[in-house]
């Protein structure tokens, strides 16, 4: 057994790092909507009590099971999860933490491209005189690989392999030289930006630069406590599911950092330090400048509105942009600079965290070189991650973020919890936690991770299995009850899909009810658009788009009424169920081959201590 | 902005703040 000698070079790296793993993205663009989605300013309780019951004692345990698993040399989840639990099954569940890093780390990166070429954009001035409609325009021509706005061809891929380029960049120069230094620079950069950002935000006087209302005004909007939501179960699952990708707890990431720390170096101060900091950029920052600039000049009824059709995303990358360069040439150019740099470390300091546990796996268990192992870690993201770029509109991107971002998560983080407490022993565990502590962890907790916490993950995974239709949880009883589509059995039972339900159809049906507009002429081709018209008041007007190719046929007048399933086009066509499939199938083979390089580590690993 | 979000704001924010500052420092002063 190798037992590697590289380490953390000071522990104010080791919790800059950390931190710069757990904020992300998920900080700035989808706390503030969360948050004005499930009851506003009340939204904190349930939020503030997970972060306590759920959120650090996640935290405690996965710095626990790193540091352990480096006593031994090991610094990926299968052989520690293997050491603690004693039984090969251990080992495949480990598996979660090196395939969810890999998957969600293909397409955190695209995201991550998307901001450093606004980044790009912003200094050179594409956003200059666009009107909203066009810089939203912008943003979903970006993902057509052929057209873009700005005329550089390829242009989300040139970006993608751009930050690929710099991540494997880094990686090849090791945890101090490379991760350590950047999250020394990148997070208190970030911290400075996402200051300025939100002092701006707030200091939006109505009427200045064409704003409509003061900035508070959307400090007002998020905050404002609705204390009937507190009795809602969604209002806490939804607190639950944001302190857990706030804290990117379930991945395996925080395990590998933690099994570089020495042996007799502190666990339980720094797991809090990073854990109040990401609080702190989420809160204070995250939740001020998206919605207090946004409502600065938009107004309340507008964002209002922003926020059920675009969500965070939407809302940075369609509207802010546009809003920026209400503040002048160069003020605009800043700080549009400012806010997608700041969104740019947010996001580089994460995906490290997602490579390094790869990474350390081919150093640890091939015996690869550093650099040689960056390499391969990269290459292995791009092959993972070019089917999202090029099928992005086909689904294939929410397909990874659903199976490995999402699922994979809460079931890895309700096992480690159980291997934890109950497999490897509170006794045990807590021992191990607390030695060479640098503060006294109150006792509480270590009865809140034998009970509390165990039985809150599990809640929290048999709810993602078997969530109720339209979240309506009054629906459940003993008898049964609908599950919904975007629960895990529903995606299985492939309740998303509509009614294009086979991967190759001669007929089109629509799977929205609505107004049919018309064949309308855009940049890559004509569509039939349909204006929907549910009863769901925020569906109302949205419009959906089909490609109507030359070979395709329309089956549907200009203000025909069309239901779901109703026919509306002829021709050959591939269904998104296929791409879908395909991704399903490709996610399913890459956990297999992962296993089965785990299984090949492994009896190298017990040939040499024989 | 409305008494009660203000209220609720300032508290929240200075807590976390006030956490977030407390362990940093401590993890600075045991370097």
């Amino acid at each position: 057994m190798s037992v590697k000698k590289e380490n953390w070079g000071s522990k104010i790296g080791l919790v800059l790092a950390m931190a710069g793993n757990a904020i992300g993205f998920g900080n700035f663009l989808r706390f503030p909507i969360q948050a004005i989605e499930n009851g506003g300013g009340a939204f904190i309780i349930p939020y503030l009590v997970c972060f306590v019951l759920m959120g650090i004692p996640l935290l405690f345990v996965e710095w626990t099971i790193g540091r352990y698993g480096g006593k031994f040399g090991f610094h990926s989840t299968p052989f520690i999860m293997n050491k603690m639990g004693r039984k090969a099954i251990w080992q495949y569940i480990g598996v979660f933490g090196i395939f969810s890093n890999l998957v969600i780390a293909s397409y955190y990166c695209y995201i991550e491209s998307w901001t450093l070429s606004y980044v790009y954009h912003s200094i050179i001035g594409t956003f200059r005189d666009l009107s909203q409609h066009e810089v939203a325009a912008l943003f979903n021509d970006y993902h057509n690989t052929n057209t873009t706005l700005s005329g550089i061809p390829y242009e989300n891929i040139l970006f993608y392999l751009l930050c690929l380029a710099i991540n494997i960049y880094i990686l090849s120069k090791g945890l101090r030289g490379g991760i350590e230094k950047v999250a020394i620079w990148g997070v208190p950069l970030l911290i400075v930006l996402g200051i300025i950002l939100a002092i701006k935000g707030v200091s939006i006087q109505e009427g200045e630069h064409g704003a409509v209302v003061n900035g508070l005004e959307g400090l007002n909007f998020l905050w404002t406590p609705h204390y009937e939501s507190l009795w809602d179960p969604k209002v806490w699952f939804a607190a639950a599911g944001q302190i857990f990708f706030t804290l990117s707890v379930g991945m395996g990431c925080i395990q590998c950092y933690a099994s570089y720390i020495r042996q007799n170096q502190d666990i339980a101060l720094s797991s809090l330090a990073t854990g109040f900091m990401n609080e702190f950029v989420e809160i204070v920052l995250g939740g001020t400048i998206l919605i207090s600039i946004s409502v600065g000049f938009f107004g309340l009824e507008t964002v209002q509105s922003m926020v059920s059709e675009e969500g965070g995303f939407g809302i940075a990358f369609q509207t802010l942009p546009f809003l920026f360069q209400k503040w002048g040439t160069f003020l605009g150019a800043f700080m549009g600079v400012a806010f997608f740099g700041l969104l740019f470390i947010a996001g580089i300091t994460s995906s490290l965290a997602m490579c390094t546990p790869i990474v350390s796996f081919l150093q640890d268990d091939y015996n690869v070189q550093k650099k040689k192992a960056a390499i391969i870690t990269g290459t292995a993201v791009l092959i993972c991650g070019i089917p999202t770029i090029l099928f992005f509109k086909e689904g294939v991107f929410d397909e990874y973020d659903y199976w490995a971002g999402t699922a994979s998560l809460f079931f890895f983080a309700m096992m480690q919890v159980i291997l934890f407490s109950w497999v490897f022993g509170i006794r045990k565990s807590w021992k191990e936690f607390t030695r060479a502590a640098d503060i006294r962890v109150p006792l509480i907790f270590k009865y809140i991770l034998l009970y509390i916490t165990p039985i809150l993950l599990i809640v929290i995974f048999l709810t993602a299995f078997f969530k109720p239709a339209q979240d309506d949880w009054s629906a459940i009883s003993l008898r049964g009850w609908e599950v919904d589509k975007t629960s895990i059995l529903g995606k299985i039972k492939g309740k998303d899909v509509g009614p294009n339900n086979e991967w190759f159809a001669d007929t089109l049906y629509s799977d929205v009810h609505g107004r049919v507009l018309g064949v309308v002429q855009k940049e890559d081709g004509p569509y039939l658009d349909i204006a929907c018209l549910n009863e769901n008041c925020l569906m109302n007007g949205y419009v959906k788009s089909y490609p109507l190719k030359e070979e395709y046929q329309s089956l549907v007048c200009k203000d025909t009424i069309v239901t779901i399933g109703t026919p509306i086009m002829a021709g050959s066509f591939i269904n998104q169920i296929f791409y879908i499939s395909l991704a399903r199938y490709f996610l399913i083979l890459l956990f297999v081959g992962i296993s089965f390089a785990v299984y090949i580590a492994a009896r190298k690993k017990y040939k040499k201590v024989k | 902005m409305n008494s009660q979000a203000l209220i609720l704001m300032f508290s929240v924010m200075t807590l976390v703040t006030g956490f977030a500052l407390y362990y940093i420092i401590k993890v600075l002063k045991k370097k």
